[in-house]
């Protein structure tokens, strides 16, 4: 294969003298982590430091939100209350990675809500980060289309907020530092690879395949559909949850704040019902805020399987070690329906509506690389 | 009205065929910039385009994402569709894309009650190995017919996939349609490829009629360029009224022309579409070019 590019093409930029190491490009866990004892582990320390903070975390709840109240202030409150230290953010690089898979205007609550957005923005902003929006929605690959039916579009004009898109950036191959698929590596899009903090907003959702989607399934959509196609079936090949694990491990530094307000519930993460929690959840571990979020829809969070991979490599999801700031989960539990399929049926041992509306008459017989998930539905989903 | 000349003149302008205008040249924007031109009788501009294409086909006739990227090679549908466009000076290349699109295919599934579709048909996958996708199905047909290879049996069974991924109430999405007894919604761009792909298929189904009428229901909406392109020439391939697009169509192209740093891959679709709504006689519609192509 040629390696040719046309004659007129502009040089490459130059990087202004940011190193193409991706490490250095990034915050590291120990600077942005100001109160976690993760920061004054001093020198030599940063391994002890990574190790302690996927032990243990702090993750914030806010009850009562609403998409046209104060969600500047809830989002200000909760990161200073997960110990983000946002000083450390001033001229630092930030990517908002909202929830757009499948924006459709009759169905709002598929994706993360541009109030949400904006006020995340005014918020780094006001920290001084350079602030802008990316993403790769994974089943729409016209993305003028994904912005104009989220509501997106419109919402960033008017805050003059820059959207990446995703699907089509220019690549950079980066490592997989999860190890758990076979996966060598990733493509990562030239706005991620650059930024200092990727910021994962998803909705706070089910799955009808593997349980429930929150920070972590979300960050599916850093990855580019030139590459992995539209859906990314490359990853479904290669194991959701083991994917999931390792694209969060080989991101540069990511939080989550999650769209708890309207939810969805049933058969998510697209044809689901929409469900009012009223929550806004914030965290700097997203496998400890997926593991909360999964309590207060009373999933067992070590019966998805991504969570339960990520235990240990990632975060936590035992509650002792998940402090909890703002409100109590325990104070929100409200059941989310579920579909009523095989593969879904461990993940609550006790009460909580099922929806019926199928229940196949058997299993897939072909065997999966995850537990509960049938091999014909990674290929196929 | 002529959007279309002033469609053209950005598009032949732009010179490096990106997704977006600040972005390196990529293989789909220049390939489908390449068809317009060509049409269009934008012969050097067009040159340029299909030029940079033989200089990223590979020697198995792949054509890679962007000319760095060589993998996925989903492309090379496209500039085939660009090379039989261009006439014999770019044969060789053509047949080389075709031999090429021949010689992969999507990796089938056993069908099982979770799915509503026949994975087990086979047509061609975004990134291999991996399933058969609708919009990269369509996109190879497209190909196929455009180079005279319509009746080839790979051609007969994308047919019969992209048919059987129609939604029962008409449209396409990515290519999926029940899935765990929910059926899912239509998207507008992949309906419009597909159908395109469809038209003079001698496919009779109820659903191709839905599906070219969800296409002008949503053109009653606000769209967006790549989506009012495909949706364009599905009608006209379908030999469908295209006065209903023509409001849409003004609306698009206005707000894109405005626009100082449009994205040329938009542009070239608009160009298709422009194509197809402003008529010539000097001019062939992308339409006619598929058609020649499958009656040779």
């Amino acid at each position: 294969m040629s390696t040719a590019v046309h004659p007129n093409s502009p040089p490459a930029k130059s990087d202004g003298g940011r190193a193409d190491d991706l490490a250095s490009a990034r915050l590291d866990r120990r600077t942005l982590l100001l109160a976690s004892g993760a920061a004054v582990l001093g020198l030599g320390g940063l391994a002890l430091a990574r190790r302690a903070w996927r032990d243990s975390t702090s993750t914030f709840v806010a009850a009562g939100q609403r998409y046209d109240g104060t969600l500047v202030q809830t989002i200000r409150d909760g990161l200073a209350a997960c110990d983000l230290d946002t000083r450390a953010l001033r001229g630092r690089r930030v990517l908002l990675k909202p929830n757009l898979v499948e924006p459709d205007r009759s169905a709002p609550h598929v994706t993360t809500h541009p109030a949400m957005v904006l006020a995340a923005a005014e918020v780094f902003r006001g920290f001084g980060a350079e602030v802008v929006v990316g993403e790769a929605p994974g089943h729409v690959r016209d993305t003028e289309i994904a912005l104009l039916n989220s509501g997106l579009g419109e919402a960033l004009a008017g805050a003059e907020l820059r959207f990446a898109d995703l699907n089509y950036e220019p690549v950079r191959w980066v490592k997989n530092a999860g190890g758990q698929s076979p996966l060598a590596g990733f493509h990562f899009p030239q706005s991620i690879v650059e930024a200092d903090l990727v910021v994962s907003m998803p909705k706070m959702k089910t799955h009808h395949w593997v349980g429930i989607t929150g920070a972590m399934k979300n960050l599916y959509g850093t990855l580019p559909g030139i590459k992995y196609g539209w859906p990314k079936n490359v990853l479904h090949f290669a194991g959701i949850p083991q994917t999931v694990v390792d694209i969060n491990a080989s991101l540069p530094k990511t939080i989550a704040i999650v769209d708890g307000i309207t939810c969805m519930e049933g058969d998510g993460p697209i044809m689901g019902s929409p469900k009012e929690m009223g929550l806004v959840v914030i965290g700097t571990n997203s496998t400890a805020v997926d593991a909360t979020l999964a309590r207060m829809m009373q999933v067992d969070p070590r019966q998805i399987s991504y969570l339960a991979l990520a235990e240990h490599r990632l975060g936590p999801l035992c509650p002792k070690r998940i402090e909890q700031r703002g409100e109590r989960w325990q104070h929100h539990v409200d059941p989310f329906q579920i579909l009523d399929v095989p593969h879904l049926r461990g993940l609550r041992q006790d009460q909580g509506e099922k929806v019926s509306h199928l229940v196949p008459p058997v299993m897939p017989a072909l065997p999966g690389r995850c537990p509960g998930l049938a091999r014909t539905m990674r290929g196929t989903c | 009205m002529n959007y279309r000349d002033r469609i053209l003149d950005r598009l032949a302008a732009a010179r490096v065929w990106g997704y977006h205008a600040d972005q390196p040249a990529a293989s789909e924007p220049t390939a489908t910039a390449a068809l317009a031109l060509s049409c269009a009788g934008r012969d050097a501009a067009a040159r340029a385009a299909l030029d940079w294409l033989v200089r990223v086909q590979g020697k198995d006739g792949s054509v890679g994402v962007t000319a760095t990227e060589a993998l996925p090679a989903w492309p090379t549908a496209l500039a085939v569709l660009a090379f039989a466009a261009a006439g014999n000076r770019y044969d060789g290349r053509r047949q080389l894309g075709v031999d090429h699109l021949l010689s992969i295919r999507g990796t089938p599934v056993d069908r099982n009650e979770q799915m509503g579709h026949d994975s087990t048909l086979v047509g061609w996958p975004w990134v291999l190995p991996t399933h058969s996708w609708s919009e990269p199905t369509a996109l190879a047909l497209l190909a196929l017919r455009a180079a005279g290879h319509g009746r080839h049996p790979r051609a007969d069974e994308a047919t019969r996939l992209l048919v059987d991924r129609l939604l029962p109430a008409g449209g396409s999405n990515y290519g999926n349609t029940r899935v765990l007894n929910q059926m899912l919604r239509p998207h507008v761009m992949p309906t419009g490829v597909v159908l395109w792909a469809l038209a003079d298929r001698q496919a009779a189904d109820s659903r191709i009629g839905l599906s070219l009428d969800f296409l002008t229901t949503e053109l009653e909406v606000p769209t967006s360029a790549v989506a009012l392109g495909y949706s364009v020439l599905a009608l006209a391939a379908h030999g469908r009224d295209l006065g209903v697009a023509r409001r849409a169509y003004q609306e698009v192209a206005a707000r894109h022309l405005q626009q100082p740093a449009a994205s040329p891959w938009k542009l070239a679709v608009l160009a298709l579409a422009a194509l197809e709504m402003e008529p010539s006689s000097s001019l062939r519609r992308p339409t006619q070019v598929i058609a020649e192509g499958a009656s040779s």
